[in-house]
């Protein structure tokens, strides 16, 4: 059990929260959720002993170890990636160096003592793991998306996205008792998110989580956490619970306020009234001592949202930015091919596509900043600015926000409207003046968002620019946006602000981008419409151009169905390919279930239940596309026939 | 799961759930009865003990040399060079060596159930911990396969030597012969691994030390035994 007592929390002369109190305990799965800037990062920092406390205390049982992921990468020691992961067991590694030169010893003086002290910490290795620790650090760093080549390369190679990996990969290896994590799901795709959802699903120790991802919250927590500027609220239950449990009370205590203001309205009429008179001067002074006692019912903080407006852009040509014959490709892997692509004035366009289908990468061509073949060329007047995925490695945190906010602004931008900018972006006087290394993870990202707005674009490229912030402020970013009279180009995994956002999806796949003209919901209608109606238009045109139909040169035409069916054609060998992958690690798997030896071993059994969920979740996926793919194909060629 | 399902549920009619049996014998009939012939099943001992393993000193290990073996050839590569090289040998190891074998193994050799090893061989052995420590094949002082004496060792282990070692939950799980076996060997086979487990009770343990006892063959669902026996 952990107790935190009176905690209170102070920055200069701002108070960031005041006498907490907390019990956590064992097997809790807890979210602590609230406004970015609520001081949920530094409560994590205290309980992680990162930080102290100006007053209050947090006691946790001296046996117990403790974890903790913090929201920004700090700085990581130059080693090979793998061996900072097997640091998490670093009394392992000890053990195991210790082995070995006791196993020297024992090789040059074989004496009794030596080869029995050899028996026990052998003994004592084999016991706590030791002879698989390198398997399972490399398992937990392939399911967090690292590939084989990652494991020796030296993590100040990696971007400060996949080092965040890296620690993670660390803590999960450890296993600590209490594992604290902030916002561990900013720097995962898809993939590496599902896998972490189940990890954490079976941790054998106390989570405590900041995140406002909602699905994975659900998927993880039994509790929530809430902290605003009256302390801390306890919500037993996921996040949606919390959410309704939250509005209800909101409710509640709207109606307590307004009876309590009733109440009182009727009693200083009544003292009003009978004030003069005499007889009346019992029941006057009562209700006088009533007021006094009677305490304001305390509503819920209701945050104020962003409002943000973009200074009106200049305006541009039709076509805003066009690539030409682009080719990119990275060692083998070619992720452009000859690409043709061109943004129009009005776009709001989102990428849409599984991860490592090369959205970033597109998004980076835009922006040219980095290299690829072909031609890319933007049109007269146009200024764009580009939000990387990890934008806020790009401020300066040694300068003040407001220092930080001007860098690089166009003359025309005065120091009023700067600071009025801020304000809209919910920053207060005190916080201007903060060095940008002290903010939260949010404000950081509001501040990068603000910067680039400010200089009056009017082409976004923005690439996951929603990371950190919390729901309103998304939800005010989403207005923003949705009134921005300039063109877009927007990478996110939060699909309902994708929907409320876009007007055109593009979805990329194997190198080919098709554009839809809709939202997101109107394109997923689309594609599923389509999927079912294949089968039916495509013969409705068969027996309508049945009588029509003219013999052409049957090699000819081979020739050119194959030719112009042959993506599609080779998706679905590709495809096929994957199933039958699948599918025999799948078999290899129930083979190995059904072997005594692992039939005695619960932790692995359980290891290859998870992965084969895994696996056969990823065969439905690929063989849904298989047949998707497949009837593509089919139409493809029939419309050729 | 679905391929065992239909075998299971038809064995697992023949045995009395609730049942804690203490005659070991009529056990053994049963366990036998309820596994298929198609393939000679191991029969297995899981017993819980009332230990954490978690404290070094309560960490149950050993090595018991069944009176009727566990029904299969053992082989046994041994570590050693000069005289130990030829006792090895002449005990019946089925492969012997130093640089060679080490070398060997490294190239990804791994046809062998145990392997031994000569004190002096310890600092060439140790380098192959990250292939033999996984597979369960590092030899270990603890358990009798680091030793001098390496044509016992060979010959315990090829006679049927079994070694076990308390798993995370406080389980031991040893096997004790195959289903083929007579129901008499496998009790006295039973008995030989329960009376040295009892001699390794840890003096710092609180409490009943055997918890539960069940055998069961590969196959088979499991047959408790009344742990007041022990
Ligand atoms: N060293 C410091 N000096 C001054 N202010 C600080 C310092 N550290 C943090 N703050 C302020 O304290 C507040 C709480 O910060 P914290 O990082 O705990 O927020 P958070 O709840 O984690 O927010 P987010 O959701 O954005 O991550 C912020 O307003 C931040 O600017
Ligand atoms: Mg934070």
């Amino acid at each position: 059990m952990i107790q935190v007592s009176g905690l209170t929390k102070y920055f200069g002369p701002q108070k960031i929260f005041g006498d907490i109190t907390w019990q956590i305990d064992r097997f809790q799965r807890s979210a602590l959720v609230g406004h970015n800037g609520a001081g949920k990062s530094t409560i994590l920092k205290i309980i992680a002993g990162k930080l102290e406390p100006d007053g209050g205390s947090v006691i946790i049982p001296k046996t117990m170890t403790v974890g903790y992921l913090p929201q920004e990468i700090t700085s990581l020691d130059t080693q090979p990636a793998l061996d900072l992961v097997l640091s998490g067991r670093q009394n392992l590694l000890d053990l195991e160096a210790e082995i070995e030169r006791l196993q020297t010893q024992v090789q040059a003086h074989p004496n009794d003592a030596l080869i029995a002290a050899l028996g026990e910490k052998q003994h004592a290795f084999e016991t706590a793991g030791g002879y698989r620790l390198r398997a399972e650090a490399q398992s937990i760093m392939a399911s967090l998306g690292f590939s084989n080549d990652d494991f020796g390369k030296l993590t100040t190679e990696f971007s400060g996205g996949w080092q965040m990996r890296i620690l993670l990969a660390r803590l999960l290896l450890a296993k600590p008792d209490l594992l604290l994590l902030d916002e561990p799901t900013n720097h995962l795709d898809i993939e590496s998110l599902a896998w972490l959802e189940s990890f954490l699903g079976s941790y054998p120790g106390v989570l405590l989580i900041v995140s406002h991802d909602r699905a994975f919250l659900n998927h993880v927590i039994d509790g929530v956490a809430a902290l605003d500027d009256n302390g801390l609220l306890m919500f037993p239950g996921n996040y949606d619970h919390y959410l309704e449990m939250r509005e209800a009370l909101e409710e509640q205590l709207e109606k307590n306020a307004e009876m309590q203001r009733q109440a009182i309205a009727e009693k200083q009429a009544f003292i009003e009234r009978f004030r003069y008179k005499a007889t009346k001067a019992k029941q006057v002074q009562s209700r006088i001592k009533q007021l006094e006692k009677m305490e304001s019912v305390q509503l819920l903080q209701n945050r104020k949202k962003i409002h943000f407006h973009f200074p009106t852009p200049e305006r541009v040509p039709q076509i805003l930015l066009e690539l030409r014959h682009v080719s990119k490709a990275y060692g083998d892997n070619v992720v452009y091919k000859d690409l043709d692509f061109r943004i129009y004035r009005g776009d709001k366009m989102a990428l849409v596509a599984p991860n490592g289908a090369g959205k970033s990468t597109l998004i980076k061509i835009l922006a040219d900043v980095i290299p690829f073949e072909g031609e890319r060329l933007l049109s007269d007047r146009v200024k764009f600015v580009y939000f990387a995925q990890h934008q806020i490695d790009a401020l300066d945190f040694k300068k003040t926000l407001l220092e930080e906010a001007g860098d690089g602004l166009p003359n025309t931008i005065t120091m009023t409207m700067l600071r009025s900018a801020l304000g809209a972006f919910l920053f207060t006087n005190e916080d201007i003046d903060k060095p940008v290394s002290v903010l939260s993870g949010g404000e950081k990202n509001k501040l990068a968002l603000a910067k680039l707005l400010l200089r009056a674009p009017n082409l976004l490229l923005l690439d996951e620019p929603t990371n950190h912030l919390d729901l309103d402020s998304r939800e005010a970013l989403e207005q923003a946006l949705i009134d921005y009279p300039g063109t877009i180009v927007v990478i996110s995994h939060d699909r309902w602000f994708i929907d409320k956002v876009c007007n055109k999806i593009a979805t990329i796949d194997h190198g080919v981008i098709d554009i839809f003209d809709g939202t997101y919901s109107e394109h997923e209608a689309f594609v599923a419409a389509q999927n079912a109606q294949t089968e039916s238009t495509a013969v409705d045109i068969e027996t309508q151009n049945g009588k029509k139909k003219k013999r052409i040169e049957a090699a000819q035409q081979r020739e050119a169905v194959k030719k112009a069916t042959k993506h599609l054609a080779d998706r679905v060998k590709k495809l096929e390919a994957q199933s039958a992958d699948l599918e025999k690690k799948i078999a290899e798997m129930d083979d190995e279930l059904s072997l005594p030896e692992t039939y005695k071993n619960s932790a692995r059994i359980k290891e290859l239940t998870m992965a084969k969920s895994t696996a056969q979740k990823e065969l439905d996926d690929v063989m849904e596309n298989w047949m998707m793919a497949q009837e593509e194909l089919d139409e493809a060629m029939k419309a050729f026939e | 799961m679905a391929t065992r399902g239909k075998k299971y549920k038809e064995a697992i009619k023949l045995v009395d759930r609730q049942k804690r049996y203490d005659n070991i014998q009529e056990a053994m009939e049963i366990v036998k009865s309820m596994t298929s012939t198609k393939f000679d099943a191991s029969v297995d001992v899981a017993v819980r003990l009332g230990v954490d393993p978690r404290h070094a000193d309560q960490m149950v290990r050993g090595a018991v040399v069944l009176p009727h073996g566990i029904g299969k050839t053992v082989r046994v590569v041994v570590f050693a060079s000069g005289e130990k090289e030829k006792e090895a040998r002449e005990a019946g190891a089925d492969f012997v060596g130093a640089d060679d074998l080490v070398q060997k193994i490294a190239d990804g050799w791994l046809d062998f159930d145990k392997a031994i090893a000569t004190p002096d061989m310890m600092g060439k052995v140790g380098r192959l911990g990250r292939v033999l420590g996984p597979r369960g094949l590092m030899p270990n002082p603890k358990v009798g396969t680091v030793t001098t004496d390496v044509a016992r060792a060979i010959k315990e282990t090829k006679a049927g030597r079994v070694e076990f070692r308390v798993e995370r939950a406080g389980i031991i799980h040893a096997p004790i012969g195959r289903a083929s076996f007579d129901a008499d060997k496998l009790a006295e086979n039973f008995n030989a691994l329960m009376e040295v487990l009892l001699k390794l009770k840890p003096a710092t343990t609180k409490g009943t030390y055997v918890k539960s006892v069940t055998i069961s063959s590969t196959m088979s669902p499991g047959v408790k035994i009344d742990r007041t026996l022990f």
